[in-house]
């Protein structure tokens, strides 16, 4: 049985822009879904013409593998728009192939190190976000930084904590909750000094988000997705 | 020169604007539309309703309107132009230094001209600088990591022939040398808007001073870090500004970073004019205050002294402009510990 639209809205929104750490059916890039059979065809627009191919691809690579992992669905379509880039892009996600592959001699390497880097700083800005958390809940620096993991996720659920714990992939209860970027634990007399450094991860992220934000509307409108799933206001 | 409500005057230098042509006869190719497209829906979502251009103008403005919007209207003493070329996309050139020095015939002195190099170009770019400065005399030049170049869609200031152009620079007494680390066109694998190589540059030529346009807007914080260890950096606002009207919240948030981790004597104003202009910026600017969490994140609340010193003395004291009594301050942190 082909999936519903729901189901397909349902599996894209976990996907992130690496560079924002934020869904991209939120953003708005993802502006039209549909099924047929068990073929399943996305069409997602962003920001500007020259937007990252990179970031574009690994967007790209990461909706078709939630796609495809939907029961019931056996073909994935992406086909990005208005992009100095879509026809290779499409092209490469429709065969399966390495964005080294597709891109030959421009490419010097493959996107390992791009997911790498923006995977460590989603990391630090979720971070940022649930230190915050627990400092509002009258939360001391040691209290913090002397948290398991196994701890953490025992904690009364909020989104801060879920997201952190998503990104952290700790599998160890015992280890220290909460590590710097270069997974060291951080002492409880530091704690505020590593809070203003990742904090600042967190903010260029968010700005940056903007910044997307108003280009994309600029460039679009303010013309609905077909989502009709999404929550009033999710991408305003 | 901007005055106060109570009367006190700014001196001002916007310390990023264009002069440029993107009419239908200058485009190369669709990149060409492409990209003064995406400087459009900048301007458009940037700018307050009232303050926003016709397309036609935005395609081409000219020298007498920018004198217009820099100086008459945009209360700016001085407005330092920064080249970007594209020559890839546009015949004569996006934004070239020829073009540029059009606004010096009409204002003179108010509009500081630099220069451009590549240094991809070898032996040729070379003479081309000197004799660039022959003609104009730079005090600094614009470089830009991201222009396409024949198959080359970029380079790092880490490559080994960047070395070079430094000490060109450095013979010649350019001692500015201002980075483009924003935005860029056709980044493919490598994080094109990484500007950790810029870390490397400051190292190696301590005595010339990088100024990282747009503080490497959308890596806000990878800039902050880079500033923090090498004094000889400073940070080209230009695109945070613009952001006052359409997201303060977030206008405030880079601010404070930048004032915290960077400090308020390395901080130059530009409005990015074309894609958005000095007055309605400035006009909030001035008006704007941190909230107090905001205030304690930055280290600072944006004082008169602060303003002051992000909209001209920290630019002029950088291209030794001669700056007013009335509008100067005081005190020993304006002294810069590069300088």
């Amino acid at each position: 049985m082909p999936p519903s639209e729901a189901q397909v809205w349902a599996a894209l929104r976990p996907v992130a822009d690496p560079e924002l750490d934020q869904s991209v059916v939120e953003l708005g890039f993802v502006h039209e879904v549909s099924i047929e059979g068990d073929t399943v065809a996305v069409a997602f627009r962003l920001p500007t013409f020259w937007c990252s191919a990179n970031f574009a691809y690994i967007m790209a690579e990461d909706m078709r593998a939630a796609l495809l992992a939907l029961p019931g669905v056996a073909r994935v379509r992406i086909s990005l728009v208005d992009h100095f880039a879509a026809s290779r892009i499409n092209a490469g996600i429709e065969q399966g192939q390495d964005f080294r592959a597709v891109f030959g001699a421009e490419a010097a390497d493959g996107l390992d190190k791009v997911r790498q880097t923006f995977k460590e700083k989603a990391l630090l800005g979720r971070q940022a976000a649930l230190i915050q958390e627990l400092r509002q809940r009258e939360w001391g620096a040691a209290r913090i930084t002397e948290l398991t993991v196994g701890e953490l996720a025992a904690l009364p659920p909020s989104e801060a904590q879920r997201r952190y714990l998503e990104a952290l992939d700790v599998a160890e209860p015992k280890a220290p909750a909460f590590v710097d970027a270069t997974g060291q634990p951080i002492a409880a007399a530091g704690l505020l000094d590593h809070l203003r450094q990742i904090r600042r991860v967190r903010m260029s992220a968010e700005a940056n988000g903007e910044m997307c934000r108003i280009l994309l509307e600029a460039r679009y409108g303010r013309t609905r997705t077909n989502d009709t799933t999404a929550p009033q206001g999710a991408s305003a | 020169m901007f005055t106060t409500r109570s009367g006190e005057r700014i001196f001002v230098v916007d310390g990023h604007v264009h002069l440029w042509d993107a009419r239908e006869a200058n485009r190369r190719n669709r990149y060409g539309l492409t990209f003064i497209e995406s400087f459009w829906n900048g301007h458009m979502g940037l700018t307050p309703e009232g303050e926003r251009w016709s397309w036609e103008r935005f395609l081409h403005y000219g020298a007498e309107a920018a004198a217009k919007d820099l100086f008459t209207d945009g209360y700016c003493d001085a407005a330092i132009l920064l080249p970007t070329y594209l020559k890839e996309f546009y015949v004569e050139g996006f934004n070239t230094t020829e073009q540029c020095a059009a606004l010096r015939a009409v204002a003179g002195n108010k509009a500081i001209l630099n220069g451009r190099m590549d240094p991809r170009e070898g032996e040729r770019g070379l003479d081309r600088l000197e004799a660039d400065h022959a003609r104009f005399g730079f005090k600094g030049v614009k470089i830009y990591t991201a222009e396409w170049h024949g198959v080359s869609k970029g380079y790092s200031l880490k490559d080994d022939f960047v070395g070079r152009y430094m000490e060109k620079c450095r013979e010649l007494g350019i001692r500015i040398i201002h980075v483009h680390k924003g935005p860029t066109i056709h980044p493919l694998n490598m994080d094109a808007f990484d500007v950790r190589d810029v870390d490397h540059v400051a190292t190696a030529f301590p005595d010339l001073t990088f100024v990282v346009d747009h503080c490497g807007m959308p890596r806000v914080d990878d800039f902050c870090w880079i500033a923090s260890q090498e004094p000889n950096v400073h940070g080209g606002l230009a695109l945070i500004p613009s952001f006052i009207h359409a997201r303060p919240r977030y206008f405030a948030s880079m601010l404070a970073d930048l004032l915290f981790f960077v400090g308020p004597d390395r901080l130059i104003f530009g409005s990015d004019y074309a894609i958005t202009s000095p007055k309605w910026i400035i006009e909030q600017f001035m008006d704007f205050t941190f909230d107090e969490a905001t205030a304690k994140e930055a280290g600072t609340q944006l004082t008169l002294n602060v303003k002051r010193k992000i909209l001209g003395l920290n630019a002029a004291r950088l291209y030794d402009l001669e700056v007013p009594a009335e509008c100067r301050i005081a005190e020993p942190g304006l002294v810069d510990a590069a300088e």
